[in-house]
């Protein structure tokens, strides 16, 4: 046998125990990454969520100093979080701000920011023109802002603030169920 | 008072709905309306405002709703009916179903009043309650005072 057809051979039955011993080690040596109970999968800095609609357009998107997420529990935490959600209608496009010094997210559920909470308007004409409040709850589903703690509300002309919150995104309407106080202030002359 | 329309309307409540897109608001349950010297109760009220956000009507529903004010002779005015309106831009009270006005003792009843707060000119309509006649009873010394302006 010449040296090129012994090489063939040779070369030929490396590949073959490379095979098998590739095999074997994937068979009986798997090993599973496992993250100890209470680590967070992943954690990001600077980051920004985003999610779309099936019309291709974004929806929310949630930027933050410091993301830390559980998939365990598909939660996510957030440091100085920034909360952006669109609702389309037919005028046009009402953008909300909603940020604060910590937040959570349940993935595709809500989210709850706290601490120097701040709503604001990203349109113009907005009905109102800044809310702030210690906590605010966004819930993905009924597009509303809640909260059980006191919530101010500042606007054209008028103020209002009272506990028992909720803001529905949609069709602008607001509601205080906690003895809310309103002010509404005469035009300047 | 003269310039109680050019001060901060107050509103408490038990709740409180506001609908962005159609300027209104709805407050219902214990509703205290202050604005200046003008104090009105009442189980639910309605607030309109106008596009540039002023205040256009107010619409208080009571069992009664009642309704103050003091005048700039010190007097003090006061109203109940079941319903009221009150459009500060023509400084109107408009008082609806079994509506009284009273200052001191005297009074107006009838089913409908409508009461200028600056003019302080008033006009009751009974409809068709006691055959649409008005009753009113004016204390003498009202009389002279109404002699003498």
């Amino acid at each position: 046998m010449n040296v090129t057809k012994r090489s063939i051979l040779i070369a030929f039955v490396l590949s073959v125990v490379c095979g098998l011993l590739y095999l074997y080690t994937n068979t009986f040596f798997k090993t599973k990454i496992v993250i100890p109970e209470g680590l967070p999968t992943f954690i990001a800095y600077d980051s920004t969520i985003s999610t779309y609609g099936k019309s291709g357009k974004v929806e929310k998107s949630l930027t933050s100093t410091k993301l830390t997420y559980f998939n365990d529990r598909n939660l996510y935490f957030f440091d100085n979080p920034l909360i952006t959600s669109y609702t389309y209608t037919d005028k046009g496009m009402d953008v909300w701000h909603l940020k604060g010094q910590r937040g959570s997210m349940l993935l595709n559920e809500f989210a709850t920011i706290s601490e120097d909470v701040v709503l604001t308007p990203g349109f113009e004409n907005a009905p109102v023109q800044k809310a702030t409040a210690f906590s605010l709850k966004y819930d993905f589903h009924t597009n509303k802002i809640t909260s059980t703690d006191t919530v101010s509300i500042f606007g054209q002309a008028f103020s209002t603030e009272g506990k028992d919150f909720s803001f529905d995104l949609t069709n602008n309407v607001l509601e205080y169920k906690g003895k809310p106080n309103a002010i509404y202030y005469p035009k300047k002359k | 008072l003269k310039d109680d329309t050019s001060q901060p309307l107050n509103i408490i409540s038990n709740e409180q709905l506001a609908d962005f897109n159609n300027n209104k608001a709805i407050f219902v349950g214990e509703v205290v309306a202050t604005q200046g010297s003008i104090e009105i109760h009442a189980q639910r009220a309605e607030i309109t405002r106008n596009n540039n956000g002023e205040l256009k009507e107010i619409i208080a529903y009571g069992k009664p709703t009642t309704y103050k004010q003091t005048q700039d002779n010190g007097k003090v005015i006061n109203s109940r009916s079941s319903i009221m309106r009150y459009i500060p831009a023509d400084n109107q009270i408009i008082l609806i179903g079994k509506a009284t006005i009273f200052q001191e003792n005297s009074h107006v009843n009838g089913e409908k009043i409508v009461y200028n707060t600056v003019t302080k000119q008033l006009k009751a309509t009974n409809g068709n309650a006691q055959n649409g006649r008005v009753q009113s009873t004016f204390v003498p010394n009202e009389l002279k005072n109404k002699k003498a302006d």
